[in-house]
């Protein structure tokens, strides 16, 4: 497998962030883990939303249920961070392909009341049954129990450890999700965003690939959930409640969705601005709402879109990288090399999603 | 016009279907009896139908006649509320269009439908993935993929090449239907239906895309089935006619005795078959 | 989508078959029978079910527990009937209408505090929560028009949040009753059963105005012109229609009797302001299982989803709302587009 140009950016990307911590508060630190995680959610959610053209208001419960998973699983006899986080996003992703069984051949607003419905039936049913998740308590004092790597065991109780961590197993996830959008199973789900009803008249079933993005979506949702639990050690019902689904929604949209990492970045903006504006957070639900009014109504495209937009006026013809071979090739080279504007015009496209 | 004649000459192959091959040649599609009712309005109404292979059919009548509800019961959009549908000796009666597709009838759509964010490359090289049961390969870019240049080959067979990368949603109303008939026989179909194929477009550009499917036929044969309400377009092309009116099929035959059909006349007003340029109904 | 609130389809068929469960449902007397006085405590108190005790008074039970299913029926009908307007005739599912079923109630609170009487707070408050719903349609959904509907579903989203909290400042979190007016306090024996009087006014209430709607929709000019719209929105306004303006009527006519039922339920129930969502929960449910922009869908929905919950107490008390989600589970896999709904869903 040749490292491509692409490869090397994420090489670059996760070396940054690995250097990031030095000379940062241990505070800081924390704050960027939870970028990390909201980040990996906010992803995930957009695995459906800008990926796949599906919007689910109800994404929080399968992070709860990662979270809460795990949670249990650590504070049990045999606590093991890696088969917590596998835990997690099998129990979420399994979620995932219950709901949406139910929904995935619906319509856009169908599939946005049942995505909301059932997270909140999951919400209900996380805070109703006391015995095994706490009730409105929640779960308290969840571990973070030393990584066993063999020869030695990482302790991830110190901020920093754990955020080694974390973007390990992000950035690893974060990749994967990358590759998919990128592969083959990503320009059919582009495709059933694009025009659902085409693709079954293609040879493809377009519920099929609807629930498979659902339940990878829900599995990193969950994944994204399990490493909140010990990040932050209680967890409560609350992190599956719609409020909680408004926060992948508001970052990608801040962020962009049509750039794979505007929902990171949105991430990072919405972290950074709740530390901020940490007195007013008690109105955080206005704050949110507000900007999402705001986004929805002036720039759609998120903040990712918009550099987009910028970079593609300015980048050179022939962006793309696509070896030519055949005639027909010969003849798109050509094209090509002749005609700049159209080239340029969506040069960008191929890197942007 | 030298163009779809031509075309249609290429689609139909040396020793093709002739007015006297019926019992020789077997059905590639065979409709039995079909219906298909809303409420109280029958808009497809016992239709019995057999179509060879390499015989290029018109489908015509008014408007409401039911000629695209017929295209809905075969593809799988509609379920027939009775009579079968026979694709290549099999009965794919209800069956999902994604499964009659992989079987080998592909269609287009009177309204063009395809994918407006995609590139027309991508466009095309989604059915190429389906076709190879790529689609859920999760892991390969797609864009070194072997697929890409069977895709890139029918866009240039329908003279797209060089529009590959510009989204399709940018391209002109011509360009977007060619790529949807190059979507269609990116499928590989041994039956191609076009709803309206030269529907909104302008003689140079029907040109077009019936040169596109000459070429394509020119490589292997397809067996096309089209609608049509541009009547120069139907008597130019078209082996055989069928006409059809609240649900039924009217008349049925070579072009010419189609043309002289006083029953067919009385139901399209205007004589538009009297050779007219107007040709719209 | 074909079949929507619009169609004389929808009219012709659904219309006599809601109208006629309504009133069936209404057939008090076929329920009612000759029993022993009981005590109706408040709807979701579990002491009704402890009251059962052994048999013999089952049947009066059940009766009440089929008065709560209506009463609760009559609620969500007028907040699930105003949805499915604005899904029918806008293409809106709009999100935000359990927040302004709530900001009914805390309207006519802050009302009640002001002049101490119930009916002017039952007319002013909703009227006041639908001025509230025009300038929303009209400074926010309005831009919207021919954006996808993903964006505008978000968007209406960002206004529950906002909602949320505005009521949260406004008037706290502490959950508010409003005291009943002498008029409507006490109870009533209808042959045996005791049923309180404010109970009964709701669902007679939601009832007549259940009827109004389907009047006015069926046979009024502006009903016909809300139905043209619904149906064919080019059309309508290449007849010179001003769409727009209909769209905004039927946004102010949705809050309106959303925000009634809030009045209505807030008399019989403690609401506080994070219950927002919840109320578009059984919204969902109601409109799943009745169909999105069915009228008739509406009534009959709200009817099963009222009666599943006030029996599901009897079953498991804590879980009632499981039923509710079963259905809505049945539905969409067996009968996607509810039971009276029309067209693709």
């Amino acid at each position: 497998m040749t490292v491509d140009r692409n490869g090397w950016t994420w090489l670059a990307l996760v070396a940054a962030a690995a250097l990031l911590p030095l000379g940062l508060r241990e505070f800081h630190v924390h704050l960027l883990t939870e970028i990390l995680i909201l980040g990996l959610f906010a992803a995930a959610f957009n695995l459906l939303f800008g990926y796949t053209g599906l919007l689910s208001f109800g994404q929080a419960a399968y992070f709860a249920i990662g979270a809460y998973a795990c949670g249990l699983w650590l504070k049990g006899p045999w606590p093991s961070l890696p088969l917590g986080l596998l835990l997690g996003a099998i129990a979420a992703g399994a979620a995932a392909l219950a709901v949406g069984f139910l929904c995935v051949r619906r319509d856009e607003i169908y599939f946005a009341m049942v995505t909301l419905a059932c997270g909140q039936l999951i919400f209900v049913a996380l805070w109703r049954w006391r015995d095994v998740t706490g009730g409105s308590d929640g779960i308290g004092g969840i571990p973070r129990p030393p990584l066993d790597l063999g020869a030695a065991a990482l302790n991830l109780a110190p901020t920093l450890h754990f955020y080694y961590f974390t973007l390990a197993v992000a950035a690893a996830a974060l990749y994967v999700l990358w590759r998919i959008t990128r592969s083959p199973l990503g320009l059919t789900l582009r495709a059933v965003r694009d025009n659902h009803r085409r693709v079954d008249y293609l040879g493809v079933g377009m519920a099929r690939y609807r629930l498979a993005a659902f339940g990878v979506s829900g599995a990193f949702c969950g994944l994204a959930g399990a490493l909140f639990a010990p990040y932050q050690g209680t967890i409560t019902p609350a992190l599956a409640n719609w409020m909680w689904s408004a926060e992948p929604v508001m970052m990608t949209l801040l962020g962009g969705p049509g750039v794979f990492a505007g929902p990171l970045l949105g991430a990072a903006l919405i972290t950074l601005l709740k530390d901020f504006v940490a007195s007013a957070t008690e109105y955080w639900p206005l704050l949110v709402g507000t900007a999402v009014v705001l986004l929805v109504l002036f720039l759609p495209g998120g903040v990712g879109g918009a550099v987009r937009d910028l970079v593609v006026r300015w980048k050179p013809a022939g962006g793309l990288a696509i070896r030519p071979e055949g005639p027909a090739a010969g003849r798109l080279a050509k094209a090509r090399a002749g005609a700049p504007a159209a080239a340029e015009a969506h040069g960008a496209r191929e890197e942007a999603i | 016009m030298a163009v779809w004649l031509k075309t249609m000459a290429a689609l139909r192959e040396p020793g093709a279907a002739g007015a006297g091959d019926e019992e020789r040649t077997p059905a590639l599609l065979r409709l039995e009896g079909l219906r298909k009712h809303f409420g109280s309005v029958r808009a497809v109404d016992g239709v019995d139908l057999a179509v060879r292979e390499r015989e290029l059919t018109a489908v015509i009548g008014p408007n409401g006649a039911g000629k695209t509800t017929l295209f809905h019961l075969v593809t799988g959009a509609q379920r027939p509320d009775g009579g079968r549908v026979h694709f290549a000796g099999r009965d794919i009666t209800g069956w999902p269009p994604a499964a009659i597709v992989r079987a080998g009838l592909a269609r287009t759509f009177q309204i063009t439908s395809v994918f407006p964010e995609l590139t027309a490359l991508e466009n095309v090289l989604l059915p190429c993935l389906a076709r190879d049961g790529d689609t859920a390969r999760f892991w390969s870019g797609w864009v070194r993929h072997r697929s890409r240049r069977t895709a890139l080959e029918i866009l240039d067979r329908v003279g797209l090449a060089d529009q590959a990368d510009r989204p399709c949603g940018q391209l002109s109303h011509a360009d977007q239907k060619l790529v949807e008939v190059a979507m269609a026989l990116a499928t590989g179909p041994r039956l191609l239906l076009l709803d309206e194929p030269a529907a909104g477009l302008a003689p140079g550009e029907t040109e077009r895309v019936m040169g596109a499917l000459r070429e394509q036929a020119a490589a292997g044969s397809v067996t096309v089935v089209l609608i049509e309400h541009d009547m120069d377009l139907v008597f130019a092309i078209a082996d055989r006619v069928v006409v059809l009116h609240q649900g039924r099929i009217l008349a049925d035959g070579p072009p010419e005795a189609i043309r002289g059909n006083p029953a067919v006349k009385e139901v399209y007003l205007g004589g538009t078959f009297a050779g007219t340029a107007a040709g719209r109904p | 989508m074909q079949g929507m609130l619009g169609t004389t389809r929808i009219f012709g068929a659904a219309a006599p078959a809601g109208a006629r469960l309504l009133w069936a449902g209404l057939g008090l007397p076929a329920v009612a029978g000759v029993g022993h006085a009981g005590h109706v405590h408040h709807m979701m108190d579990h002491s009704v079910v402890d009251a059962a005790g052994t048999a013999g008074v089952d049947w009066q039970l059940y009766a009440t527990l089929f008065l709560n299913g209506l009463s609760e029926a009559s609620h969500m009908y007028l907040v699930a009937v105003g949805l499915s307007l604005i899904f029918g005739v806008m293409r809106v599912l709009n999100l935000a209408h359990g927040a302004l079923h709530i900001a009914g109630v805390y309207v006519a609170v802050t009302l009640l505090a002001w002049w101490g009487n119930w009916w002017l707070a039952l007319l002013l408050a909703p009227l006041a929560v639908a001025a509230l719903g025009a300038l929303i349609e009209v400074g926010l959904l309005r831009p919207m028009y021919g954006r996808p509907p993903t964006y505008v579903l978000i968007l209406t989203f960002g206004i529950v949040l906002i909602l949320h909290d505005v009521l949260k400042i406004g008037w706290g979190v502490d959950y508010k009753i409003l005291p009943e007016p002498p008029a409507l306090a006490g109870v009533v024996d209808i042959l045996g059963v005791v049923y309180p009087v404010s109970y009964l006014f709701g669902i007679a209430v939601a009832a007549a105005l259940g009827l109004l709607l389907w009047l006015f929709l069926a046979r009024t000019r502006p009903g016909r012109i809300i139905r043209a719209c619904a149906e064919d929105r080019e059309m309508a306004a290449s007849l010179g229609i001003n769409v727009p303006l209909v769209y905004t009527g039927v946004f102010t006519l949705g809050a309106f009797l959303t925000a009634f039922g809030g009045v209505l339920m807030g008399t019989i129930m403690a609401t506080s302001a994070p219950e927002a969502l919840d109320t578009m929960l059984y919204a969902f449910a109601v409109v799943v299982i009745g169909g999105l922009g069915s009228f008739g869908g509406a009534a009959l929905g709200s009817l099963l989803v009222g009666q599943l919950n006030a029996f599901g107490l009897l079953v498991m008390p804590e879980w009632n709302m499981a039923f509710m989600f079963l259905a809505m589970a049945l539905i969409l896999v067996l009968r996607p587009r509810g039971l009276l709904g029309r067209g693709g869903a």
